[in-house]
């Protein structure tokens, strides 16, 4: 608590005002040299999302075993190390 | 003869359930155009899930919660937003405990995506409030969302991404983990925040003052330096105003 | 300047802003830029902005259920004329289909009987749509795989009599006609006499895939595949029937590099010059 009161005097604005500087100089504006920076990445797939095909059609109820998908392929352990399924402590 | 809506119905009640003999021949489809295509939906708002579990595993799941879940909304950018609490649910969740995290992530990433426009706030009148600013609320930017998790998910969604190296995700460092995700300009950024800045933005946004949420951010560390969190804040633009009551 | 647009695709927005080729529209499905909290920002609605000062639009929805037996929803119905009101398109099109019931929405376009109730069920959702955008729209043939027993009128003749009623466009997918006309039966030459001729504003052409479904050979409007020879041949058939009628080469699956895409498009447009004089402009080359 003692830490709250003294740095309390100095005042929110000042703090704020050098927050403010700083983040300024942090950040630099971009260069909108590339058209990625200005209209961003259109993510694949998400503005293709539903069409007035059947494209789907075919392929999609091969497997409609409720029990099938609880298998977890091993492919799923390659990016995952440590293998344990308890949280790090905090 | 059925009715037009007998047979509309009686379509709906036929796809979404799973077996039973098809209203009308070719009806079948339909049927497996409409699941495969909700799946591909799901997997495109949910990339690092479909990596994670393979894509059998994935389908499954896709189309089981279809059945149980199926659209309110023609448009599907946001179809499956209740798909990482249902996930959380199921029993591959249990085997990968993380898995419903990362589901949540990837949820607000998506959001984050599509939110509307909304220009950053002006330095200039910020700093123009002076110790005013005690009082003033603060806008966060509407693609904002906040999620916590014990797991290293930010390391987990970035391992995943299609250009990221070979190096693997220990499981057992990094956890406890506080996520920012806003898109201020054009590109999504998915910030980790130390717990204090996590607890300062949080009351910011909830409306709350400028030194409740400084106190609320020293309870949880008593080194929290306000000058320097709110300074990474400012610079990834993650506010949109402040106003005086 | 041809005749024909093309779809536009994620992958494909950064090197069409960049080049610039020769089309006569780009094409969007309207629900991929449409949604009640979200769909107004971010980067879709950024290369769209960007690229709508370049090219005219169309604006074409799949989800709002004209052929449905429930009211329309008019919360989308408010998406759509606010889609509309942004972005200023050439044509505004839907389906003579259905996939919102009681509610939920299936993600494709399913048929409807053709009856003479149905008629009037989607002559008055066509009205209340146009009132709504205040503009006419365009209504497309859907692709046919099932048939109902009770249907007893034509589909020609329906989309022929809902264009009579509400003075809506037709939007003709020629290779509907094609897939239809081999899964359900139908005529597709008495099909295009059956339309009137001075309705029909706007053409799309798209490949499909055979398949075997349940030990039926059935033709898939997939989208996903150069659009056949036997397709082309039809819409040769249309364009001398309709006129040189602004054309979509859609593509929506297997999506191919965009040099792939121009090349159909000339195709589509060489079909034109034959027909009707003119040149086809150089950018349409691959």
């Amino acid at each position: 608590m003692q830490t709250t009161i003294t740095t309390r005097r100095l005042g929110l604005g000042l703090i704020v005002a050098t927050a403010v500087a700083g983040a300024t100089l942090a950040a630099a504006p971009a260069k909108a040299a590339d058209m990625e920076k200005c209209y961003g990445v259109v993510k694949a797939g998400h503005n293709d999302c539903k069409t007035d095909s059947n494209s789907c059609a075919g392929h999609a109820t091969k497997d409609r075993d409720p029990g099938a998908f609880i298998a977890v392929p091993a492919g799923t352990c390659a990016k995952i190390a440590g293998g344990s399924t308890e949280p790090a402590k905090k | 003869m059925p009715t037009l809506l007998e047979r509309q119905r009686g379509l709906r009640d036929w796809v979404l359930a799973a077996g039973g003999a098809p209203p009308l021949a070719n009806a079948g489809l339909h049927r497996d155009n409409i699941l495969g295509g909700l799946a591909t939906v799901l997997a495109a708002s949910f990339p690092v899930l479909h990596r994670l579990v393979g894509e059998a595993c994935f389908t499954g799941l896709a189309q089981a919660y279809v059945r149980h879940q199926p659209p309110r909304e023609a448009p599907l950018s946001r179809y499956g937003t209740g798909f990482p609490a249902w996930l959380a649910g199921q029993e591959v969740a249990r085997q990968l405990p993380y898995l419903a995290d990362v589901a949540r992530l990837e949820a607000a990433w998506t959001h984050a995506y599509h939110a509307p426009e909304a220009d950053p706030l002006d330095p200039a009148a910020l700093t123009a409030l002076g110790d005013a600013v005690e009082d003033a609320a603060w806008r966060l930017h509407p693609s904002h969302r906040f999620i916590t998790s014990p797991w290293p998910v930010d390391r987990i969604w970035r391992a995943n991404q299609p250009d990221a190296g070979d190096g693997a995700v220990d499981l057992g460092t990094d956890g406890d983990t506080h996520l920012l995700v806003v898109r201020p300009a054009a590109e999504v950024l998915l910030i980790r925040l130390r717990p204090g800045a996590f607890a300062l933005l949080m009351a910011l946004g909830a409306g709350l003052s400028l030194s409740t949420a400084w106190n609320n951010a020293l309870a949880l560390d008593a080194d929290f330096d306000l000058e320097h969190e709110l300074t990474g804040l400012l610079a990834v633009q993650v506010f949109t105003g402040v106003e005086l009551p | 300047m041809g005749i024909t647009g093309i779809g536009l695709k994620a992958r494909h927005t950064a090197e069409l802003l960049a080049g610039r080729p020769g089309l006569r529209f780009l094409e969007v499905h309207a629900e991929n830029y449409m949604g009640a909290a979200m769909g107004s920002g971010g980067p879709a609605h950024r290369w769209l902005t960007a690229l709508r000062a370049l090219y005219p639009l169309s604006i074409h929805g799949v989800g709002l259920s004209l052929g449905g037996a429930e009211p329309l929803d008019t919360d989308h119905l408010a998406d759509l004329a606010a889609l509309v009101e942004r972005y200023q398109p050439e044509w505004v099109s839907e389906h003579l289909a259905w996939c919102r019931i009681d509610g939920t929405y299936l993600n494709d376009l399913l048929p409807i009987p053709y009856t003479t109730a149905s008629l009037s069920l989607v002559a008055d959702h066509i009205d209340q749509t146009q009132t709504a955008l205040r503009r006419r729209i365009l209504v497309e043939n859907p692709s046919s795989y099932m048939a109902f027993p009770e249907s007893d009128w034509p589909e020609a003749a329906f989309l022929a009599e809902l264009a009579r009623r509400t003075g809506c466009g037709i939007l003709l997918d020629v290779n509907n006609i094609h897939v239809s006309a081999h899964n359900v039966g139908l005529d597709a030459g008495a099909y295009l006499a059956a339309l009137p001729a001075n309705a029909v504003e706007e053409i799309h052409v798209a490949g499909h895939e055979p398949v075997t479904h349940e030990g039926r050979a059935v033709l898939l409007d997939t989208h996903g595949a150069p659009v056949t020879a036997a397709v082309w041949d039809l819409y040769r058939q249309a364009l001398t029937r309709f006129g040189p009628v602004p054309t979509l080469v859609e593509r929506d699956a297997n999506i191919p590099p965009l040099a792939e895409l121009l090349a159909e498009a000339a195709t589509a447009d060489g079909i034109a010059v034959t027909l009707f004089g003119g040149e086809v402009p150089d950018a349409h080359a691959a």
